[in-house]
């Protein structure tokens, strides 16, 4: 089963990759693409149904050996726990989505079956990250993952952005990988294994310096690919592939892959404590970071986009606290949420005729009123208002924030007022107020083939925290007795459905101990914060946006550090990009041209040409000249012979 | 006397049918152009085979120890009669299409071929002497022999008269030798020089004198002068046969003299050979780089290749002549096959050598180009082709001898000559295609052809095979 639903979409890839070549029509590529991924998300909820809620044993299944050098065995195989079919649910149910979505998103493009094809590329590569069984296997994945994106970021191969965008993309995550590689090499110098079970078996055997920086190297992978601080930059970059591209790598496939992996590596995580407190601060800083970004953006994919970004700041902030469990729950209801915000501004934007500037928006509620609603549910579910899903998981997070490291709390608090607050704004500005239409708007609502994913995931953004609190991260066993009736408890048996069994040893901890016993006004806050941020938005933008423009000049600097995004492309421009390029530039001209190749191969080939005129020339074609040589070749040969021996 | 008739009866065989050939030719004129050639191929096949069925006879001295058949000597006359054959057969084509067949040039090549039989098993330096003029004079004939060619008459008259002055050089050092050692048979040169400590003045300079005349034979720098002139203006069927049969004829009577009678020397002649080989290999590595024309370029090719076969005697011992011989036999090989193809090169029914005539080859024929190739980056020293293993095993014998900085500065030679040889390949693929060169349909030259490429690639299948022949043919001379 579980080998259907990993190469399913595999198989599409392939199907639909080839068939594209030879004049598939595009029918017959969306029906082949969305059956696979249906089909692959059909088997992945029975199998989180069998093996998570069920609480069957999960399995390894060895598939095939891979790579046998010396003492280092890797083997292709499939390890179906709790933590994977998990993700597997998740990232198949949005891909799914998001595969039926871009059949009427990409209609009539004529890269209509590369594009169905490329997302099946994308859903099989993180299938085979999430379902490895080792640090080889899964960079296998990772990698996979990093190809694909860089394939749909630039699916418009024609937009010079598009490709910077996607090279963008690709080079950040390069950095990023660098560091996982550099955390595989330790880890397999330190427990001579690269499966988990190994490396989890011995962690304790290996001094806590080493666990520490195995686990900042690994920090630094998952900041690449999770679009953290320093490594962020691709992210809002990335909004150059088409809007169900966007919604798949920040909901699914890619952004995910960086907390999927540090939780995967908990049991590791789990003895570094140093290392965890850089995490929780990078993580806080992101979440902190990207939502003041995204109260100014105007570009509605933009604003979404460090959305995303301030998200995951939260996840990473949750393993920091060993909250690993919470960050899978959040990493679960965003997936939700946030593939529908994207594909609810895909609608939008489809809608303005590809317009996506929130200024040339406004007053849309008549004319596309599902999406309207739909997206409302989405906003809500991101600010964290009871009883959506993001109230559940972001609450989680700020608990266990709060007995971890109460700065992070602090922070945590601040970015979800803002949170709350861009997410009404992206509202205001687009479906309310006056309309700024562009010359020639003829806004439409989205067909069915595109509502209706977009009905789905609001379910899931609706009832996912509900259904899942307790399963995911419920209390610990002290609480056992009192848990009776909670709504979540759905199938009540006592203290089996403790978050702790449910992980079934594959996270190190669901939540910190500590996590439960903090006061009501820490387990109020968030909401108050996401009511509040609501409010400010409201307030600020209900006069057509005067008042948040005075907000702007009174504080122009803090305003421009934020439109500007903190000025990081720029640093990272004059840091490491304008040094590198000055670098190259001097190995290339001065190094390469000027030294190596003036006196080693072109220096070597002048001297030869040069050489071989002047031999030429003693080839005179005078008889004399001939025989003269001879005999003075003689009398050097006889004076030397003679004198020397 | 039955004896020592038996045991040249190679030569003889070829002697009596080069007269015989003669005979028909007198009596038939220009019209027995093409059965002297046909019966010249027939007897270089009666030779092969008489001497294929010697080979593993016991090898014998006779006429007083000036003539020794062993089985070096056995194995180098089958080379030089494939030789001859392959030059003979290459003639045919371009003797026919120049209407110029005569009867005389197959007749002459044989007559040459005795004399180059005889160099090999000289034991004695006036048998060496008479064999050596005797060659010398055939091919000063064949390079002469050019139809109404200035070019072909300027070569042989300087072929002539510096093969007269190196042929001066060698007979006075055999005479400073006589002079020392009171013998003209290498056998007893060498007891007289194992008895000497330390040879003196006349030693010295009769093997400077000598070895002289004998570098002027195998064209090794500074010596090599006439080379490319002679290449260049004799008719290319002759300088085919000046390519491959005297250079085996010359390295084999160089080495029974190095190996044998001079052997108490060698403390004097390594030295020279290494200046020798030295010289040939960096002059030709360069001066090879600015050729236009094909056999021009070619000769560069040969005086490198000689010093890269001095390198195999340099490091001495059975092992470094066996793999100088398998060296030579490699390049005699793979020349066969490019003279082929510089033979198919005409145009509108003109001769053209020069390289840029090639251009774009690959389009038009191309089999002809891809042997061409093939035989040019075995040439380079490309792996997998033959002309790698021989490097390889003249490089390795030279570092087994601990001469590790001749063997590096041999290689960096490589690289600079690779550049000529690859760049005719670049020509052949890669430039705009000239006009198609003529098809005239030639059997014998794409047998060569075909022999001399298969022979290069196939080397790979059993890469010890040639120099496990080399071996056993060089074991006679220790």
């Amino acid at each position: 089963m579980e080998v259907l639903a990993v190469f399913l979409p595999l198989a599409a890839f392939l199907a639909v990759g080839a068939g594209s070549q030879r004049g598939l029509p595009d029918a017959g590529a969306a029906f082949l693409a969305c059956v696979a991924v249906l089909a692959s998300a059909a088997i992945s909820t029975w199998l989180f149904l069998d093996i998570a809620i069920g609480g069957n044993d999960g399995r390894i299944v060895s598939l095939a050996p891979f790579i046998e050098v010396g003492v280092l065995r890797v083997d292709w195989t499939l390890r179906v726990d709790a933590l994977s079919v998990t993700m597997m649910a998740v990232v198949t149910a949005v891909s799914a989505a998001v595969h039926i979505y871009a059949i009427g998103y990409m209609r009539g493009d004529p890269g209509f079956a590369r594009f169905m094809a490329y997302l099946s590329l994308f859903t099989f590569a993180m299938l085979a990250l999430v379902t490895a069984d080792n640090l080889v296997q899964l960079f296998f994945g990772w990698e996979g993952v990093g190809l694909a994106s860089y394939l749909l970021i630039g699916f418009y191969n024609a937009k010079p952005s598009a490709n910077a965008a996607a090279i963008k993309a690709f080079v950040m995550n390069r950095v990023g990988d660098l560091g996982l590689v550099l955390a595989m090499c330790w880890a397999f110098a330190a427990f001579g294994t690269l499966s988990f079970d190994g490396i989890f078996a011995a962690a304790q055997s290996v001094p806590g310096w080493a666990l520490n920086g195995m686990a900042l190297l690994l920090l630094i992978g998952a900041a690449g690919k999770s679009a953290q601080l320093g490594l962020h930059t691709w992210l809002p970059d990335a909004m150059e592939g088409p809007t169900p591209v966007s919604a798949l790598i920040h909901a699914a496939t890619m952004v995910t892959a960086g907390v999927f992996l540090l939780a995967r590596m908990s049991p590791l995580l789990a003895h570094a404590p140093e290392a965890l407190m850089i995490v929780t601060a990078l993580g806080a800083a992101t979440a902190f970071v990207a939502a003041t970004i995204a109260l100014v953006q105007t570009d509605i994919k933009r604003v979404i986009a460090y959305s995303t970004m301030s998200q995951l700041g939260y996840m990473v902030l949750a393993i920091g606290v060993g909250a690993y469990g919470a960050a899978v729950f959040h990493l679960v209801t965003h997936a939700f949420f946030k593939a529908l915000l994207f594909l609810g501004a895909g609608a939008v934007i489809h809608a303005m005729g590809g317009k996506q500037d929130m200024r040339r928006m406004g007053a849309l509620r008549g004319k596309l009123p599902w999406t309207y609603a739909l997206m409302w549910v989405g906003v809500l579910a991101l600010a964290g208002v009871p009883p959506l899903a993001g109230y559940f998981s972001k609450d989680a997070i700020l608990e266990a924030a709060f007995a971890g490291a109460w700065p992070a709390f602090a922070v945590g608090i601040a970015a979800a007022v803002m949170t709350a607050f861009y997410g009404a704004r992206v509202m205001i500005l687009t479906f309310h107020g006056s309309a700024r239409w562009a010359e020639g708007a003829h806004p439409h609502e989205a067909p069915p083939v595109m509502l209706g994913p977009l009905w789905f995931l609001a379910a899931g953004a609706v009832v996912a925290g509900i259904l899942f609190y307790d399963v995911l991260v419920g209390t610990g066993p002290n609480e056992c007795d009192t848990l009776k009736g909670h709504v979540g408890n759905f199938i009540s048996t006592g203290c089996l459905w403790r978050a702790e069994r449910f992980w079934d040893g594959t996270l190190a901890q669901a939540m910190p101990e500590g996590a439960h016993h903090v006061a009501f006004w820490v387990k109020a806050l968030p909401t108050a914060a996401a009511l509040l941020g609501l409010g400010l938005a409201v307030w600020l933008y209900q006069t057509a946006g005067a008042r948040a423009a005075r907000v702007a000049v009174a504080a122009p600097w803090l305003y421009r550090l934020f439109l500007h995004k903190w000025y990081f492309d720029e640093a990272w421009r004059a840091a490491f990009l304008r040094p590198a390029l000055r670098l190259g530039a001097a190995f290339a001209g001065p190094g390469d041209r000027g030294t190596i190749d003036r006196f080693g191969p072109d220096g070597a080939a002048a001297a030869s040409h040069r050489g071989a005129l002047s031999l030429s020339a003693a080839q005179s074609g005078v008889l004399s000249h001939y025989a003269l040589t001879m005999v003075v070749a003689l009398a050097a040969l006889l004076a030397w012979t003679l004198l020397g021996g | 006397m039955s004896t020592a008739l038996a045991a040249i009866a190679p030569e003889l065989t070829l002697a009596v049918m080069a007269l015989v050939l003669l005979l028909l030719a007198a009596v038939r004129g220009q019209a027995a152009a093409r059965p002297v050639l046909r019966g010249g191929a027939v007897a270089l096949a009666l030779v092969f085979a008489v001497l294929g069925a010697t080979a593993g006879a016991p090898a014998q001295s006779v006429f007083g120890d000036m003539v020794v058949v062993d089985v070096f000597a056995t194995a180098l006359k089958m080379a030089l009669v494939l030789a001859l054959m392959a030059a003979l057969a290459l003639s045919a084509a371009p003797m026919r299409l120049d209407n110029i067949a005569r009867p005389e040039y197959p007749i002459v090549t044989l007559l040459a071929g005795v004399g180059m039989m005889g160099m090999v098993s000289a034991q004695h330096f006036l048998a060496l002497y008479v064999a050596m003029e005797m060659q010398a004079l055939a091919l000063y004939i064949l390079v002469s022999s050019g139809a109404s060619s200035a070019r072909s008459a300027e070569a042989g008259v300087k072929y002539v008269l510096l093969g007269a002055l190196a042929s001066a050089l060698m007979l006075f050092g055999m005479a400073l030798l006589y002079g020392a050692t009171g013998a003209l048979d290498y056998v007893t040169i060498r007891t007289v020089l194992e008895g000497v400590d330390a040879p003196g003045l006349t030693v010295g300079a009769g093997l400077a004198f000598l070895l002289a005349g004998m570098a002027f034979k195998i064209s090794a720098t500074p010596f090599h002068m006439w080379t490319p002139d002679v290449y260049a203006g004799a008719p290319t069927r002759v300088t085919t046969l000046l390519a491959l049969a005297p250079k085996i004829a010359a390295a084999g009577a160089l080495a029974r003299l190095l190996f044998g009678p001079l052997e108490p020397l060698a403390a004097q002649w390594v030295p020279i050979l290494v200046v020798l080989s030295v010289a040939s290999m960096s002059w030709a590595a360069l001066a090879g780089v600015v050729q236009g024309d094909l056999k021009r370029l070619m000769a560069y090719s040969t005086i490198g290749n000689m010093g890269y076969m001095l390198l195999g005697f340099i490091a001495g011992g059975a092992d470094g002549l066996a793999a100088a011989l398998f060296y030579l036999l490699v390049y005699v090989l793979s020349v066969a096959g490019v003279f082929a193809v510089i033979l198919a090169m005409r145009r509108d029914g003109r001769v053209v050598t020069e390289i840029v005539e090639l251009s774009g080859l690959a389009r038009s024929r191309p089999l002809l180009a891809a042997g061409m190739a093939a035989l040019m980056l075995s040439l380079a020293g490309v792996p997998p082709l033959a002309g790698f293993f021989a490097k390889f095993v003249v490089f390795k014998v030279l570092i087994d001898q601990g001469m590790w900085l001749l063997a590096v500065y041999g290689l960096l030679t490589t690289v600079v000559a690779a550049y000529y040889y690859i760049k005719v390949v670049k020509v052949l693929y890669f430039d705009i295609p000239a006009e198609p060169l003529d098809r005239a349909p030639a059997r014998a030259r794409a047998a060569v052809l075909a022999v001399s490429v298969l022979g290069v690639v196939a080397l790979l299948l059993a890469p010890g095979l040639g120099l496990d022949v080399a071996r056993v043919a060089v074991a006679p001379l220790f």
